[in-house]
């Protein structure tokens, strides 16, 4: 072969080599940034959110004088080596819940402590968000009432720490007569929470189990038979069926049926133990109220937050320790002395005396006496209060669950097109929603 | 070894070592820059450029004595060639990672996510993906209602897959902070030098959006080009106050003109139909003409993007019409007893008064998005929450919209927002899927139109808007863009808005006494009057010169401002001392208060804004005695002070003793919304400052 030949026979394969060359090189450089733009925001790549300190996730604090805030402040006093944050992310529980299970559910640890609704406990195990707590390392778990522990528990392990609790309570003005039975309430009608979120959950819950006496949709639960359905809706017929004055209730949260009872348009109200210190601060009401545990059985629904380390967490030794010192007996006499929170622990409720500080007037304040005759009556509603239903999927059961109610009311309304479910419909609406699927009555 | 084979060995190093560049190259290009993605393509090949030339000097250096003949064009194709080959060598390795990195990152999750649940535990569901969307106060209801359709239909054999959260912010300053900064609320008071540090509190402005669904592309352009001003943290520094790494905009998902709405009585046959090809100026002259309009109302630009968007053409043709400066057009648009926070807010009241029983404002028109004006004579929900119910208007209350040749065309376009340690693939294929979903004209269900400005034939919007003689036109465009004035882009806008605003001095006097620590509906008083201070703030925007003051029994005015902006204070640190206010003392009368302050005011046009929960109850003859002398004493000293005084709840203007106290300064000086969400109350406040 002349030489010619094969110079530019091999000039040929070079240029071929380098043309494929450069074809490959431009694949990679469309690869790389492909691979870059998925990977870089990812805790694997970009990091976890690694901080010093302690970060702690939470609701916005609407306690008189921001007690919880307060508490931080003092643990950053006494702990200037581990500093912690509070974090408020939003006022509803629903926005809180939607940003921890976006952050901890990518694997972020920018967020240490988490106090969480406990509500959503069991879906924060199962998404794997929680790092279990060690039963044994509890600090006095026999103080805590009994059933707030079991708030914090999910498949017989504990996850969450019980911080503050909460349970329904009924307000009497001063000149109206407490009912003597859940006939006599329902007969008279009463200011409470029935718009269409948690609120109304939580009060047809318990005027089922008030008026129908069984523990339907409470605890751990993954199905709904067709006999328990036929004792849901016979609860919610009672409830539908109830004073009309009742139906204004349709149209409140807390706030909402705080202002009928203080504007005089009700002399009863269902509660949380918040409104006790804020209606003796309302020039509106002040000391002209008693207030009681729900009539009858008087079981009410068992509400809280609870204090959990992110699974992610850098710093769990630290943030056990700050859980420790936010659930203990101090701790929880000051937030329910001065910021209305219901303590877990039995403790807290002993020897408890109204707000110490020198700035509330007296006027502000219970005296001595009605505080603690009221701290009995809360012990005494909390040991009657029952879990709400325990599941992975309570937002989407507790909607649903809601949907459902709605329909019997708007039946017994002669709503045009409304029909109440029948007992099957709601046990596969409400199953279906137990389980994630989307149901409807 | 010849030489011959040393220099092969040589080329060969260096080949090498140019193909194994390109990798690092590429991450660190791709991965700590920002820039756009042909910026960064461009960069990435100056580097390999770069590293090519010297690498064929350095040999042709070396190999002179050698080659004495070679040109440095021979090395250049030495080193690129063989580059490239080492590079195609290490194709299979590159297509091998790929493939295991897709299947560890998409298949594997989507096997045990999906697939296998499907198969073994068929009654079960796996998690739904959250999707956080922010948006503006106008559009969250239609917004909220599609999320919901959108969450049904995605429910894959029965089970949920995604869930969206729609959450509001009405200030688009506090929107791009936040985005700068980790969405936590402005007035956290963040240490801007040391990213480290964190206070003991911050808040956040809500759960971090996965999405953002502005009124106008211009919004995000305006936003995207200040969100690198400098003060931004990264990941690495703090996970808490991490700027936004992507703030990427996709296609329109509906669109929605502004319109002027007027009410029945002015809807007559004999003004003539023209389907929105007037000017605003000419619209509102036929309307002056025919006695129908002589006052015009327009939500706040400080929480109304749509409003903001509108200001320039409304300052146009508004000057036309009364030959005014865009000084006075502000103000009387400000002044207008009708004016609120946003479109929703304002037709919100104008279903209240129609319950009421009420007439609807006489000569009246409104500058409203066509969506909501939609909505609200539809009776659809205007608001998220049920405090404005859905109700057909009657037909007095009923508005009919006049569409204009140069009022905006909201675009609503669709905003991934990504951030840094908080993101997987299956979150952006969620937001991707939503978009898409989106994009195909959903919104119309809701009241928007498609993204090219028509109204689908099975919408029941265009026929709701139709009256006797207004033309609904089918398809609307976007007005035609003159960049010179106050148009052209939001930041000519709002320099407008800006200037035409007023900047008389406010004095701030909120009360930190011990009572303030009880609560109102949402929390503790003085969590209110923070809110509406800080709002109020914002919304005289920072240029007012603003003081502050505390009081209580152990607070004393007389001690001076806790800030002044008059005296160099930064405006960020007087708005962090708002923030950190604490109760503190019991009540200090309001009389002695505001008599402590007044020798630490100038003279001059200005408000002094009390914040308190009212007065402690004391003798009513003397109280309003004192409240007298002090009014009398205002007048004299300061006559050009205005004292509003503005209630947390529970106690209202009409009760005793801040009924005396307020009654001093005349009527209109309390005022004590305590229904009204802070942002609205904010902005009536805002509004009664400005009017002086």
């Amino acid at each position: 072969m002349a030489v010619g030949t094969g110079y530019r026979n091999g000039r040929a394969r070079r240029r071929r080599r380098l043309a494929a060359s450069i074809v490959a090189a431009a694949l990679t450089l469309v690869i790389l940034p492909g691979v870059k733009w998925s990977l870089s925001y990812r805790p694997a790549v970009a990091g976890c959110g690694e901080h010093h300190g302690l970060v702690v996730a939470a609701d916005v604090d609407i306690s008189p004088d921001f007690q919880r805030r307060a508490l931080i402040d003092q643990w950053n006093k006494e702990h200037p080596g581990t500093p912690a944050t509070f974090v408020e992310i939003a006022r509803s529980t629903d926005d809180v819940r939607s940003q921890l299970a976006a952050a901890l559910g990518s694997g972020s640890c920018a967020y240490d402590v988490v106090v969480a609704d406990i509500a959503w406990i069991p879906e924060y195990v199962r998404r794997g968000l929680l790092a279990p707590v060690d039963s044994s390392r509890l600090d006095d778990p026999g103080d805590f009432v009994p059933q707030t522990l079991e708030t914090g528990r999910w498949r017989g392990r504990q996850y969450a720490v019980p911080w503050y609790t909460d349970a329904g309570l009924l307000y009497v003005r001063r000149g109206d007569r407490a009912p003597s039975s859940w006939d006599d309430l329902l007969g008279r009608g009463y200011a409470t929470q029935l718009k269409d979120y948690e609120g109304l959950t939580v009060n047809t819950l318990e005027v089922i189990w008030n008026t129908q006496r069984r523990a339907v949709l409470s605890g751990p639960i993954d199905k709904v038979d067709e006999r328990t359905a036929a004792i849901v809706l016979a609860g919610i017929d009672r409830l539908a069926t109830a004073n009309p004055a009742l139906a204004r209730s349709r149209s409140y949260e807390e706030d909402g049926s705080f202002d009928a009872f203080a504007d005089h348009a009700t002399g009863l109200m269902r509660n949380w133990p918040y409104a006790f210190r804020q209606l003796i601060a309302d020039p509106r009401v002040g000391d002209g109220f008693q207030v009681t545990t729900l009539p009858g059985t008087g079981v009410s629904v068992l509400g809280g937050w609870d204090l959990a380390v992110s699974a992610h967490s850098r710093h769990k030794a630290d943030s056990r320790a700050l859980i420790d010192f936010l659930t203990g007996t101090d701790a929880q006499r000051r937030m329910f002395s001065c910021g209305g929170f219901t303590p877990s622990r039995t403790s807290a409720f002993e020897g408890v005396t109204p707000c110490p500080d020198p700035k509330y007037r007296p006027d502000e304040l219970p005296s001595p006496q009605r505080f603690s005759e009221f701290a009995n009556t809360l012990q005494a509603a909390l040991y009657h209060a029952r879990l709400r239903s325990v599941t992975p999927y309570y937002a989407q059961f507790s909607e649903t669950f809601r949907r459902c109610v709605l329909k019997v009311l708007g039946a017994h309304d002669r709503v045009p097109g409304a029909r109440a479910p029948t007992p099957r419909e709601l046990a596969h609406a409400l199953t279906a929603a137990l389980n994630g699927r989307q149901g409807t009555c | 070894m010849s030489s011959v084979d040393r220099a092969t060995k040589r080329h060969r190093v260096v080949q090498l070592t140019i193909a194994l560049l390109q990798g690092p190259g590429a991450f660190f290009t791709f991965y700590a820059t920002k820039w756009p993605f042909w910026e960064q393509l461009l960069f990435f090949l100056g580097i390999m450029a770069v590293a090519v030339v010297l690498a064929a000097v350095l040999l042709r250096w070396i190999e002179s004595p050698s080659s004495p003949g070679s040109g440095i064009a021979d090395y250049i194709e030495i080193v690129v060639s063989g580059a490239a080959r080492w590079t195609v060598r290490g194709l299979p390795g590159i297509a091998a990672a790929t493939a295991v990195y897709f299947l560890v990152t998409s298949v594997v999750p989507y096997t045990t996510d999906r697939l296998w649940p499907s198969l073994t535990h068929h009654e079960v569901c796996g998690e739904p993906m959250d999707l956080r969307v922010v948006t503006g106060p106008e559009n969250a209801a239609l917004l909220t209602e599609a999320a919901h359709r959108y969450a049904a239909e995605t429910s894959g054999n029965g089970c949920r897959t995604v869930t969206v959260t729609v959450a509001t912010i009405s200030s688009l300053d506090r929107l791009k902070n936040g985005l700068a900064g980790g969405w936590v609320s402005p007035e956290s008071a963040l240490d801007r030098l040391d990213c480290s540090k964190l206070p003991s509190r911050l808040a956040l402005l809500g759960p971090r959006p996965d999405i953002w669904i502005p009124d106008s592309g211009e919004t995000v352009d305006w936003v995207r080009d200040r969100l690198d001003s400098g003060d931004s943290c990264s990941l690495t520094q703090n996970p808490i106050r991490v700027e936004a790494g992507s703030v990427h905009a996709a296609g329109s998902v509906g669109t929605s003109p502004m319109v002027l709405g007027v009410f029945a009585d002015a809807d007559r046959p004999d003004l003539g139909g023209d389907a929105g090809r007037p000017s605003l100026a000419a619209l509102l002259q036929t309307f002056r003409t025919y006695r129908i309009v002589n006052s015009v109302v327009r939500p706040s630009p400080d929480t109304s993007e749509s409003a903001l968007l509108s200001t320039p053409v409304l300052y146009q043709a508004l000057r036309a019409a009364d030959r005014a400066s865009d000084e006075d057009v502000e103000g009387s648009l400000d002044q207008s007893p009708l004016s609120t926070g946003d479109a929703t807010s304002l037709l919100c009241r104008f279903r209240a008064d129609d319950a009421a029983g009420k007439s609807p404002p006489t000569n009246t028109a409104v500058v409203v998005p066509e969506s909501v004006l939609a909505r609200y004579d539809r009776g659809d929900d205007l608001r998220q929450d049920v405090s404005c119910p859905g109700r057909v208007p009657s037909a007095k209350w009923r508005l009919y919209p006049f569409y204009t040749s140069d009022l905006p065309l909201l675009d609503h376009p669709f905003v991934h927002l990504r951030w840094p340690g908080e993101d997987t693939g299956r979150r952006a294929q969620a937001v991707d899927d939503f978009s898409h979903w989106l994009e195909h004209g959903e919104l119309t269900h809701e009241g928007l139109r498609t993204a090219a400005g028509r109204f689908p034939a099975s919408t029941p919007y265009r026929k709701i808007l139709q009256s006797q003689r207004n033309d609904v036109p089918e398809t609307v465009s976007r007005p035609a863009l003159h960049a010179s004035g106050c148009s052209g882009s939001l930041s000519r806008g709002l320099d407008c808005y800006d200037k035409a605003r007023p900047k008389y001095p406010v004095t701030l006097m909120i009360d930190v006494s011990g009572s303030m620590a009880n609560t109102v509906a949402g929390g503790p008083r003085l969590a209110r009057a923070q809110g509406l201070a800080e709002r109020v703030m914002a919304d005289v925007r920072s240029g007012t010169p603003t003081r502050l003051f505390f009081f209580s029994s152990v607070t004393h005015p007389a001690t001076g401002p806790i800030g002044d902006t008059g005296d160099g204070t930064a405006f960020d640190n007087v708005l962090g001392a708002v923030h950190r206010a604490t109760t503190d003392g019991r009540d200090l009368d309001l009389v002695t208060a505001v008599g402590q302050a007044l020798p630490w005011l100038k003279q001059g046009k200005q408000t002094l804004l009390l914040l308190t929960d009212g007065q402690p109850k004391t003798d009513p003859q003397d109280a309003a005695r004192r409240a007298r002398d002090l009014a009398g004493q205002i007048r004299a000293r300061f006559p050009a002070l205005r004292v509003l005084t503005v209630l947390t709840g529970p106690s209202g203007c009409d009760d005793p003793p801040v009924r005396d106290f307020a009654g001093a300064f005349g009527p209109g000086s309390c005022l004590d919304r305590a229904q009204l969400t802070t942002d609205d109350f904010a902005g009536l406040i805002a509004s009664e400052i400005s009017g002086g």
